[in-house]
């Protein structure tokens, strides 16, 4: 089989004549033509079927990357579908040799193929093509490796007859120049340590485009093929959406952008592996691009609205603090003072030493929301300029919040006689400063409670304890016992606190008299959220 | 005696040693070691001034913290349960937030503010050395008296139903010296410093019953 890859529609003397009676005689001979404008004819004297058109189309960036089995070729109305050299030389090869005939695909009727065997086609939009202009039957080449995959004899070895005679029989030989200052160049890239880098001759371009179909057939190698324009847009979409999906996936933006990052990188060995094993050509870039575009920014985004969702949070939590500490100071200040005024008790002098109090209580609100502002506060203030560190032992601040409260003047003290008191230490790490201080306020309120209401009571008892896996803390007084069931901000305070910590809130009336305010909370936790505190806490230390 | 001011120091070394001329005084500025030398040592007293440097060498007073004092005396409660101590302070209200370890402390305590006379200064530590507990000047002026449950119960077994201390014991499930324990506590909430009062030929749970139904403990 001989494939003469020298197009030539001009005798050149001497030696025309002997040509001529070449191609009349061989029927074992495919001769080039070049078949798109500038056409060149090819021998007048061969057959149709021994001629295939040379003619390559390189990507807009010079470099081949297809090659053609057929076109269309002519003008206007009159056309005729020619087959390249390549496909003309496997034809014959496989026809006589095999028993594989040329046929269409079944599976896409414009595609050719070899028995089972398609020559995919590719198409204007096909993989990383967009808008290429590519026409007819084309398919995408898979040069074969290697500096020599072709064994090369030079005229002078021919004319000497060096050479063994069975490297040529049976085998498909193909002619044409390979001098280089002749020779047709056709650029590629995908051919690594070529003597010229980056360029070969056109004859051993028509060589790999011959031996590319004939392995695909015979051995299988792996024919490039794409997928389908629908389903590349459903590969890059899909892609997109993850990223997306992922951005979601943690809080930390940094372990977000970790993940991006290592599915990026099985996104990139995902495509190498389908393309080296099973010649699929899938869209990377694109796919690569939306899903790191989507899986940063939408990150970034989510990071900045969970910041302002926990600045919103924090704002909340200071108002509630604020008001926290009104009503538990100044208000109930005022409280006792409108009651006792009302009662008629109190002399000029005792209120205005009141007012004075509660002038110095305000103010000392104003000063705490400023130091707030300035510093994440880590205390707890009570009456009389008292401050507690937070990061006490709870049960040390229960005490202290204890003894303070009942250092304060609210008439139902007066008449109490015996205290009893008992809080039980708590594991450091179970709460945290925030809830904390929203416990030690909720001891305060409930003991303020019992000042302002609990006439006559000589008993008061609070007690924390801890007992089946809870803390209860429970205020217990003697007086007279739950005279409304409003729901003041008191049981406000206690609702926030419920939601917190997941715990239960009791007020009721106790018989024959007195009243029971009694919080209490699991102690249970996840396990992952202790070790992090304790973690945490190492770390601190 | 661990205190970091120097004239505090000497002025209430002198003291102790002419009202106690056969003790032997060891004397630390800082809070470190303080608990090593506890163990080595094995006082019959600790008098211990809460506002303490950790370290020697971060004296002068500007390093010193009234926590550090009171960390010091948490460990050496918890791990010298009979210690006798004395705290000595200018700021004993700190103590309020210890009152868990206080009240369970079964050593000797008296606190002793720093600006009290020096006869009743003496007083306190003979107090402590003999096991007794005085603790009324950490939660200041309050109406009422402040209680731990069990010191009520006691009160209750003892006195509307007569039992001795054993048989409160077994009621309460712990042992006969935990009782004892909790009279001690009793006798402090109560003002009945036993000492005192046995000098002065008073029967003690007597006393105690007495004063217990005037302050309401009991009706």
């Amino acid at each position: 089989m001989i494939g003469l890859d020298i197009v030539r529609d001009v005798p050149l003397e001497p030696g025309s004549q002997e040509l001529k009676a070449v191609f009349s005689s061989a029927s074992n001979l495919i001769a080039v033509e070049k078949a798109l404008p500038p056409e060149i004819a090819p021998p007048r004297r061969l057959l149709p079927t021994q001629v295939g058109f040379s003619d390559i189309s390189p990507d807009a960036d010079g470099r081949v990357r297809r090659s053609f089995l057929g076109v269309w070729a002519g003008e206007g109305e009159i056309k005729a579908f020619k087959f390249s050299l390549a496909l003309r030389l496997a034809q014959v090869y496989l026809e006589t040799q095999t028993e594989h005939k040329l046929d269409n695909s079944l599976r896409d009727p414009k595609a050719m193929s070899f028995s089972s065997t398609e020559l995919p086609r590719v198409l204007p939009y096909s993989g990383g093509y967009v808008r290429a202009d590519i026409f007819d039957v084309q398919t995408l080449l898979n040069y074969r490796s290697g500096r020599d995959p072709f064994r090369v004899l030079s005229m002078q070895q021919i004319t000497e007859a060096d050479f063994d005679p069975s490297w040529l029989k049976d085998q498909i030989v193909i002619i044409g120049i390979t001098d280089a200052s002749i020779r047709r160049i056709v650029n590629t890239v995908a051919i690594a340590d070529l003597e010229l880098p980056g360029q070969i001759a056109g004859v051993e371009f028509q060589a790999h485009a011959t031996s590319q179909i004939i392995s695909g057939v015979l051995e299988g190698r792996p024919l490039l093929k794409t997928v389908g324009e629908g389903w590349e847009y459903l590969w890059i979409i899909g892609w997109g959406i993850l990223g997306i999906g992922i951005s979601q996936l943690t809080s930390s933006s940094l372990r977000n952008l970790l993940i991006v990052g290592l599915l990026a990188v099985g996104l990139i060995l995902l495509c190498f592996a389908l393309l080296w094993n099973l010649g699929w050509w899938i869209p990377l870039v694109p796919a690569l691009l939306v899903f790191t575009i989507n899986g940063i920014a939408y990150t970034a985004f989510y990071q900045n609205s969970r910041t302002l969702i926990a600045i919103a949070n924090e704002r909340q939590r200071t108002i509630e603090r604020t008001f926290n500490i009104i009503h538990n100071g100044p208000l109930q200040t005022l409280a006792a003072i409108r009651r006792r005024v009302q009662d008629q008790k109190m002399e000029q002098s005792h209120l205005l030493k009141e007012l004075t109090n509660l002038n110095s209580e305000i103010r000392a609100v104003g000063e705490y929301l400023q130091r707030e502002a300035i510093n994440q506060e880590n205390s707890l203030y009570l009456q009389n300029e008292k401050k507690l560190n937070l990061k006490l032992p709870v049960h040390e601040l229960f005490y202290a919040v204890f003894s303070s409260t009942l250092e304060r003047d609210l008439p139902a003290f007066n008449t109490l006689k015996v205290k009893v008191r008992n809080f039980e230490p708590l594991d450091n790490l179970v709460l945290d400063v925030d809830q904390k201080r929203q416990l030690c306020r909720f001891l305060e309120e409930s003991l303020c409670n019992v000042g302002k209401h609990a006439y006559g009571a000589t008993r008061l008892s609070a007690i924390g304890s801890l007992s089946e896996g809870r803390y209860t803390l429970c205020i217990t007084d003697n007086g007279p016992g739950l005279c409304s069931d409003a729901c003041g901000q008191g049981t406000k305070a206690a609702l926030i606190l419920k939601k917190q910590l997941r715990g239960a809130f009791i007020r009721e009336s106790l018989s024959p008299k007195g009243t029971r305010c009694e919080f209490s909370f699991p102690l249970t936790q996840s396990w992952l959220r202790q070790l992090l505190t304790r973690q945490l806490k190492l770390l601190k230390m | 005696m661990i205190d970091d001011h120097e004239l505090i120091l000497s002025g209430t070394m002198n003291l102790l040693s002419k009202r106690f001329p056969n003790a032997q005084i060891h004397t630390m500025m800082a809070a470190t070691l303080v608990v090593q030398q506890v163990a080595t040592l094995q006082p019959d007293l600790v008098i211990l001034d809460l506002s303490l440097p950790v370290t020697e060498q971060e004296t002068p007073l500007a390093q010193a913290y009234v926590d550090t004092g009171i960390q010091l005396l948490q460990v050496l409660m918890r791990e010298f349960t009979h210690l006798n101590i004395v705290v000595q302070s200018s700021y004993v209200k700190a103590l309020v937030r210890v009152k868990y370890d206080i009240d369970n402390h079964a050593g000797g305590f008296t606190v002793v503010d720093k600006g009290l006379a020096s006869e009743e200064m003496l007083t306190r530590v003979e107090w402590a050395l003999q096991g007794i507990t005085h603790t009324k000047d950490i939660s200041g002026v309050q109406k009422g008296l402040e209680v731990k449950p069990e010191w009520v119960t006691v009160l209750m077994l003892a006195f509307k139903e007569g039992l001795q201390d054993k048989a409160i014991a077994q009621r309460l499930n712990v042992a006969e010296r935990t009782v004892r324990h909790y009279w001690t506590k009793i006798y402090d909430v109560l003002g009945i410093y036993p000492e005192d009062d046995k000098r002065s030929g008073k029967n003690i749970r007597i006393l105690t019953e007495i004063r217990a139904r005037e302050e309401g403990l009991i009706d």
